[in-house]
């Protein structure tokens, strides 16, 4: 008599147990699943999804270690292409920016991300871009403009007069995939009180497979099942 | 007579279907009616279909996910989504 293997074939096993749909992490206007886990860890394109949830994991960050970052308004990349009011990254009280130094934008454009970071203090915008193009800049101004229109007198002075420079030196990538994953870090480096030393950072490319790596596992471990 | 009309009132307080807005990124507005109970997946099927880009849908800032039923979002008649086209970029 022969034996039959009770269980189905592996890949087939593999079907059935994981769906691209399963959800994966939920918070407000972020939705993720394991296909964008899998986009994450496999050098594909990242959506918004990715960098507002890598915003949030930020934000839990600053929360256990809140000494050593700036109060910073973060506003979602849906941002650009609507006027809803995401409710978990779009706080705009009066009260609120009055206490943040920082406004964090990232832009999404024509399929490459940027990302713009208002100081208020100084009145000037940072643009950090990881493939330097004055298109990119272009676009800034428009959705500096877009910011203003919509809330006019929230923030304390005219924010499309200040000044929008591009922050040079800082590490670039070498790829066509990996500006989502720049454009993250940038943000994590530049709501730093301390200064960073870009310089020392030029081989940052070489990290950026560990840092997808470390955004996958971090969204893994907010699974509540 | 009294009883059927009562019994007609009823019927469609069961099973009263919502009449929800689908608003798009090109603020073309689609209409779609669906029961409290069935799943919202169907309906961001039928509008997917639609269109060439993978869309995301948005109610109350919230992004919904295919196992929500309006009765679980707790829509009311005319409610809106929002539809986007995720952002993506490299």
């Amino acid at each position: 008599m022969r034996f039959t293997c009770a269980l189905p074939a592996p890949d087939l096993c593999f079907f059935v147990l994981f769906s691209r749909d399963d959800v994966i992490f939920q918070s407000g206007n972020i939705l993720i699943n394991r296909g964008d886990i899998d986009d994450i860890l496999t050098n594909q394109y990242f959506s918004d999804n990715h960098v507002d949830s890598f915003a949030f994991l930020l934000s839990e960050k600053i929360r256990i270690m809140p000494k050593e970052f700036q109060k910073y308004l973060y506003i979602s990349p849906l941002y650009r292409v609507t006027n809803m009011i995401i409710k978990c990254s779009y706080n705009t009280t009066p009260d609120f920016v009055r206490e943040s130094k920082l406004i964090v934008q990232p832009i999404c454009f024509q399929s490459h991300w940027v990302l713009i970071v208002g100081k208020l203090k100084e009145k000037v915008w940072k643009l950090y871009d990881s493939l330097p193009n004055p298109e990119h800049k272009a676009i800034c101004t428009e959705v500096i403009k877009q910011i203003h229109e919509d809330k006019a007198g929230v923030f304390p002075s005219d924010i499309t007069t200040w000044k929008l420079q591009t922050v040079r030196g800082i590490p670039t990538q070498s790829n066509e995939y990996d500006c989502g994953i720049f454009v993250c870090k940038y943000m994590e480096r530049a709501i730093l009180k301390k200064k960073t030393d870009w310089a020392s950072l030029k081989e940052w490319q070489k990290y950026m497979p560990k840092f997808r790596a470390e955004l996958g596992y971090a969204l893994c471990l907010t699974t509540k099942m | 007579m009294a009883s059927t009309s009562s019994e007609q009132n009823k019927k469609p307080n069961e099973a009263k279907s919502l009449s929800l807005k689908v608003k798009g990124q090109d603020e073309v507005e689609v209409f779609y009616r669906a029961k409290p109970t069935t799943q919202l997946s169907k309906l961001m099927n039928a509008y997917s279909n639609r269109h060439y880009f993978p869309v995301a849908f948005f109610f109350d800032g919230h992004q919904i996910r295919d196992e929500d039923t309006p009765e679980s979002l707790k829509m009311k008649d005319g409610d809106e989504i929002v539809a986007l086209i995720h952002q993506t970029g490299g």
